[in-house]
């Protein structure tokens, strides 16, 4: 399952820090990043790297507990975006709080409809989450499953998630918002925080299906440009998007989703061999910006 | 069924406390905000295209070229909103107080009179199918008056934007004759721009600017927050149960797709044709020069922010919270 259903639950602790790194050529690029349990340093995505951040997989249904340690020398907070919570759970400092440097609190929601979602800062936004705040969520259905999208939906023999992102590499020595973060020129175009031939490897990313199984993906649009995906011409179904199944599902060559959209989608290869599933990353004419792609494996 | 596509073509805060009180401190008059319904439908608009200028919260001034009623009529921030019946003839008096050309648009819809600076026309048409449509400029010729290349034949506005909604011939509140029923509603129109061509656009005698348009300043229904909020037409707003209209709008270059705290919203119609493949969203995209209609059912209360996340949308020349942040408000 490319390290998903190992965070499944009903308590979760995250804690922001400063400190992560993304190289890139000859830069080392400073991402800052939620970590997921324990007491020590942690790192994002699955364990293994800064960007994206820690993902987490709580209950359909169930009441959640989301512990907070920003470990960070300014203010931060967690935005379940997509989840409905109320209110004062909301992550917005002006209309819920921040969570001061070295401060702690606890988000309490009921986990929405199965499905796919995720989470961030909501402070200083434009900067905060370009630099690298945010992570996948993952609503499992009330049954806890890992292998069915929701309560009656789709089943799947392997699971993946990609993060989209599109970095602009003049952000990452900034502090705060600023005339210099008045346009965002992407120069780094990524997929679960990787790129070219480690994009195309990485274990987290690429899918491993066999012919006859199906494959669900889960896809997060978590840049600030549009992006098409595509799998090599091989048709696919599009099942989901924003935690809630489509009207009517349909069966698709490409798609575009802009940022902060959730598409899901199900891979069934009928043939082996290995394709290359494409992302391109947009300007608002529809012309490619820059591009990265995994392999399918079947 | 097999399509290339879907979605799109078819379809703060913690460090500059002084501001974050326009973020609430607006809602006491937003929760008064109802139906737009209630206007009555007339037959004859008459606009004024002129300059205007509009400050943002940390001191930028732009000039735009607006419209506006010479009398009355309904407003959404600064920005005229005409209503009439599906089916009814409808006429559009101009006066083109700018110094430049100007030619009114309903996108889809008619085509109005070229008009020189400081020429007055009219235009009659039909009103369309039941929905939502933009009133913009007609994209213009001034890249071959300017010498400004391409990049201004494909930008969408230097400001001139309305919103013209169709009512169903039912008289009832629904998006169609039996379409969507909602209990209130709000109009949101986007756009965006950049201030080095700013303007150029005004005036297409000036030299072009180097760069090619990339907005920096960005504004709904022509404010941008912390006036955004504190407008009641730009602030969905309803009680725990009622349905609410939101209809999305675009004439900026940037295809947005915009986000919505505490709900999600059922995509009721994009570009006017009723929506049957996506479900419940809480992001919605938003193509240029695209309208996308949406029903927000209230089942909380509280007070959630509604923005694009594409997030130097949320800025004025980079600095956030500013430009398209608004908030919805329930009771």
């Amino acid at each position: 399952m490319a390290g998903l259903g190992n965070n499944v639950g009903t308590s979760f602790d995250l804690r922001s820090r400063p400190n992560g790194t993304l190289t890139v050529g000859s830069q080392n690029l400073e991402i800052w990043y939620f970590a997921e349990g324990g007491m020590g340093p942690g790192i994002g995505f699955m364990g293994d790297r800064y960007l994206p951040s820690a993902h987490i997989e709580p209950i359909e249904g169930q009441v959640i507990t989301l512990n907070f340690d920003n470990m960070s020398p300014m203010e931060h907070t967690i935005h379940l975006h997509g989840l409905d919570v109320d209110q004062a759970n909301d992550g917005v400092p002006s209309t819920s709080f921040a969570v001061p440097p070295m401060g702690s609190t606890t988000y309490t929601f009921t986990a929405p409809h199965a499905g796919t979602y995720h989470y961030h800062c909501h402070v200083d936004t434009v900067l905060h989450y370009a630099k690298g705040m945010y992570g996948a969520v993952i609503v499992r259905p009330p049954s806890g499953s890992t292998s069915e999208a929701w309560t009656g939906g789709p089943t799947f023999d392997e699971e993946v998630v990609w993060h989209l992102s599109t970095l602009d590499t003049s952000w990452h020595s900034l502090d705060a918002s600023s005339a210099q973060t008045a346009r965002f020129h992407p120069d780094v175009f990524l997929i679960n925080g990787k790129k070219g031939a480690a994009a195309k490897q990485d274990t987290y990313t690429k899918v491993v299906v066999g012919v006859g199984q199906t494959a669900y993906v889960r896809i997060l649009n978590t840049s600030y440009n549009w992006a098409r995906v595509s799998l090599d011409g091989m048709p696919f179904q599009v099942v989901a998007s924003d935690g809630r199944p489509l009207q009517t599902p349909v069966k698709v060559r490409s798609f575009e989703l802009g940022p902060g959209e959730r598409y899901d989608i199900l891979v069934q290869p009928t043939s082996t061999g290995t394709s290359l599933a494409r992302i391109d990353y947009l300007d608002d004419f529809g012309q490619v910006l820059g591009s990265v792609a995994t392999r399918i494996v079947v | 069924m097999t399509q290339d596509r879907i979605s799109p073509t078819r379809g703060v805060l913690a460090t500059r406390r002084g501001l974050i009180g326009g973020l609430v401190g607006g809602l006491g008059a937003a929760a008064g905000v109802s139906s737009l319904h209630a206007a009555p439908a007339p037959s004859t608009w008459s606009l004024r295209a002129l300059p205007r200028t509009y400050t943002f919260a940390l001191g930028d001034t732009l000039t735009y070229s607006r419209l506006e009623h010479i009398a009355g009529g309904s407003l959404i921030g600064s920005l005229p909103l005409l209503e009439a019946t599906e089916g009814q003839s409808v006429q559009l008096d101009i006066d083109n107080q700018l110094t430049g050309p100007l030619r009114l648009e309903v996108i889809g819809v008619a085509l109005g009179p070229a008009l020189r600076g400081g020429q007055s026309g009219s235009f009659t048409f039909t009103m369309p199918p039941a929905g939502t449509y933009l009133v913009t400029e007609a994209r213009r010729g001034i890249a071959s008056a300017g010498g400004l290349g391409a990049a201004v034949a494909t930008h969408p506005s230097r400001g001139i934007a309305a919103v013209l909604i169709s009512r169903p011939s039912s008289g009832l509140n629904e998006l169609w004759n039996g379409g969507p029923a909602f209990d209130r509603e709000t109009v949101l129109l986007y756009e965006d721009t950049d201030d080095r061509w700013n303007a150029v656009l005004a005036d297409p005698t000036l030299p072009p600017p180097q760069a090619p348009y990339e907005p920096n300043f960005f504004t709904v229904n022509g404010l941008a927050y912390p006036d955004l909020p504190a407008d009641p037409t730009c602030v969905p707003a309803g009680q725990v149960g009622e349905r609410i209209l939101i209809r999305l709008a675009n004439l900026g270059r940037m295809r947005q797709s915009i986000h919505f705290h505490g709900f999600h919203v059922d995509v009721a119609a994009r570009n006017n044709q009723p929506e049957a493949i996506l479900g419940q969203k809480d992001t919605v995209g938003l193509p240029s020069r695209g309208t996308v209609d949406v029903i927000l059912t209230a089942n909380q209360v509280g007070v959630y922010p509604l923005h694009p996340h594409s997030l130097t949308a949320v800025t004025a020349n980079g600095y956030y919270p500013f430009g398209q942040l608004t908030v919805i408000n329930i009771t």
